[in-house]
């Protein structure tokens, strides 16, 4: 019998999933340490590892028949797996069957914790195998070997790094990507006093492409093929696993909002659609009720119940999840904005990257953007990752990220320890008194009298003297002696 | 005890704690193919550098890609001469590297640095010694070819911070683009968690103001 031990990661559940799926283990045995001081992001962590397992993020089974999609869910992994609670690691925890094959993966964790598993794992049990799982590769440590693992589907992904589930509109099938590459042509072309790359008609023909002669619909054909090459392009590269276009984001945890805004987006809406026009009754009969017979009618909902998406989605071997905007022609600041503030809602996981028509790529406001035909470059030359530096408020915020942040009401005197911590961190990483007080209110800390409080407490100790802006702006509200 | 084998890091701070402890007759350190240029960066600060007692004989060896795993593996393995009285510092270097070398030589004294510049030496889990290590800041800016005299350090003064980390704080009045550049070139030069860069300055135009990186600590005074 293969038993696998490892740490459950407690800031994004993926590393620990790839370990599970790493080879076919009979038992795992995930230590999840220190849950009592979790705070809220490393419980919804936990909470999408356990998903994950069942195979399936559908919360509950309040979902109207048959609105849940079955392609949402995926194999759940075929060992037995037991999430095992401890406040340390130490040679008591390893339990596991007498003439057991024993693996521990030492990706997840700090070195330190990574050290004492291979110690206490070595005094427990004869020759236990040292691994550390990565994206669609293991490294046998104790071997000194690299050894190809399969990869979680890009569904999988999505949901372990960021707690929604996508619904896609269609795969790109692989003859027609290299079929799109092989013949692709395209020119410059002067538009609005611009030089942009443009697909030749003859060739947009050969793709299927039916041109009317009327330039208001043909010029649609250019705009929506972009998104299709786009996917195309993705598609016949090696260095992406999946890529799906037209891709919807879905928080299943939240079924209530998923269809209140449905019901939103098609009753309400000032110009219907020709569906909602004729089958109102039916659907208002639906949102009132939860249940209908019509299959067309749940598709179209389920097409309407996703709270972001984008044109493509594509998982790199490496593990990055490209999110895609395709822009033909001109596009504003708000179109990059909207694009870089979905993929960093998501998962530090997602690379936002806009495909345009312009002649030259840029990197600007955290987005990527590349004229199309780049992106038959090697990926190395699309992904760019400027240097980016983080701000004193993330600086400071990351530090909160190791207190449980799930606690209400603390007084200020019970939080004597964090406010300690912070003043020290934003001794070198300064923020405005606003940004303080709101990151001591994110951990359930009453602000009340806090000036007040920080100066009794802390000025003399710290060395530091306190001014209150008229306007609270700016750093300058602690002086430093 | 004969050697020390380490990996060499980004941060050049462990690096010299280790070299000056004084803890063994010869430090063996490994680059990686990414930091070559760290490393020739460190052999002209040790051609320069003047022990003030015993002579130290430092190793530096180039080992392949941290992502070439197998191979770096084993020439770990063969770098390390298993003969003598060894122990192995952990502070620096990827952790399949750190935990591949534990595997090869599990029964090895391990060496660990806590803040503030604290060598501890481990046996297994055990924490057997401890010890403080003492070295002039100016041998951080040495490692990585600057000196005091360097024209990027005008108007900086450097020093240790209570955690140990290299600090570098600029005092100027009005804050123009030539400032900002200085600490960017330092930035570039030191990282962004290599050290503590601070700015004291008198007076600093919005523009200005929104061009210095976001990791310096900008301290706003009446300078005198």
């Amino acid at each position: 019998m293969k038993h696998l031990f490892c740490i459950f990661n407690a800031n994004d559940p993926t590393p620990t999933a790839y370990a599970i799926r790493s080879s076919s283990y009979q038992r795992v045995t995930v230590f999840v340490l220190g849950k009592e001081n979790f705070g809220k992001r490393q419980h919804r962590s936990l909470y999408r590892l356990e998903k994950w397992l069942a195979g399936s993020a559908k919360s509950s089974e309040d979902w109207p028949r048959g609105l849940w999609s079955d392609s949402w869910d995926w194999e759940k992994p075929e060992a037995e797996v037991e999430l095992f609670e401890i406040e340390s690691l130490s040679e008591n925890v390893f339990e596991a069957h007498p003439n057991s094959t024993i693996i521990v993966d030492l990706k997840s964790g700090t070195k330190k914790m990574s050290i004492e598993m291979m110690e206490y794992a070595n005094r427990r049990f004869e020759n236990p195998q040292f691994i550390m799982s990565n994206i669609g590769s293991c490294i046998a440590l104790s071997h000194g070997l690299v050894v190809p693992t399969p990869h979680l589907s890009l569904n999988e992904m999505v949901w372990l790094s960021s707690g929604f589930v996508i619904d896609v509109d269609y795969t790109p099938d692989f003859d027609s990507s290299v079929d799109a590459i092989e013949h692709l042509d395209y020119d410059l072309q002067r538009r609005s006093g611009q030089h942009r790359y443009s697909f030749k008609q003859s060739y947009l023909e050969r793709m299927g492409k039916l041109f009317s002669g009327e330039y208001e619909t043909d010029r649609y054909i250019y705009h929506d093929y972009l998104e299709e090459f786009t996917a195309y392009a993705m598609k016949q590269k090696n260095d992406y696993v999946e890529v799906y276009g037209g891709v919807r984001f879905i928080n299943p945890k939240r079924l209530k909002n998923c269809l209140g805004r449905a019901e939103w987006v098609i009753l309400k809406n000032k110009y219907p659609d020709q569906f909602t026009t004729e089958y109102r009754t039916e659907i208002e009969a639906f949102f009132e009720s939860g249940t209908t017979e019509k299959e067309d009618l749940i598709a179209y909902v389920r097409k309407k119940i996703h709270t972001m998406e984008i044109d493509s989605l594509a998982l790199t071997i490496d593990g990055w999840l490209i999110g895609v905007e395709c822009k033909y022609g001109t596009y504003r600041g708000i179109d990059v904005d909207r694009l870089h503030a979905i993929c960093s809602r998501l998962s530090p996981r997602f690379y936002p990257l806009i495909v345009n028509t312009n002649q030259t790529n840029k990197h600007e406001s955290g987005v990527h953007q590349i004229p199309f035909p780049m992106l038959l470059d090697p990926l190395d030359s699309i992904l760019v990752f400027p240097e980016i530096l983080p701000t004193n408020l993330e600086v400071a915020k990351s530090m909160l990220q190791e207190y449980p942040d799930d606690q209400q009401e603390v007084e200020l005197e019970d939080a004597l320890d964090i406010i300690h911590q912070l003043l020290l961190i934003i001794k070198e990483n300064p923020i405005s008194w606003p940004e303080f007080y709101q990151l001591l209110q994110s951990q359930g800390i009453k602000t009340t009298g806090l000036m007040k409080f920080i100066k009794q407490h802390f000025s003399e100790k710290l060395n530091f003297s306190l001014k209150r802006q008229k306007n609270q702006t700016g750093i300058n509200w602690i002086v430093w002696n | 005890m004969d050697t020390v084998y380490s990996f060499a890091g980004h941060s050049i701070v462990p690096t010299l704690a280790l070299i000056h402890s004084n803890i063994a007759d010869r430090y063996v350190l490994m680059f990686t193919e990414e930091l070559k240029e760290n490393k020739l960066m460190f052999e002209r600060y040790l051609k320069h550098k003047k022990w003030e007692e015993n002579e130290p004989n430092i190793v530096l060896q180039t080992i392949g890609s941290v992502g070439k795993f197998s191979e770096t593996f084993q020439q770990i393995k063969e770098i390390i001469d298993r003969n003598q009285k060894f122990a192995l510092f952990l502070q620096n270097g990827a952790k399949q590297l750190l935990m591949a070398m534990i595997l090869q030589n599990p029964d090895a004294p391990r060496i660990f640095l806590q803040e503030p510049l604290t060598l501890q030496i481990y046996s297994s889990l055990v924490l057997q010694h401890e010890e403080s290590i003492v070295f002039s800041p100016e041998e951080v800016i040495n490692a990585r070819g600057v000196s005091l005299e360097d024209s990027l350090l005008e108007n900086i003064t450097l020093k240790f911070d209570s955690r140990g980390r290299i600090e570098f704080t600029m005092r100027v009045g009005d804050v123009n683009e030539s400032d900002v550049s200085t600490i960017v070139q330092l930035i570039g030069k030191f990282g962004r968690n290599g050290a503590v860069y601070r700015l004291v300055y008198n007076f600093a135009t919005r523009r200005i103001w929104n061009t210095i990186p976001g990791n310096v600590v900008s301290i706003k005074e009446e300078l005198q």
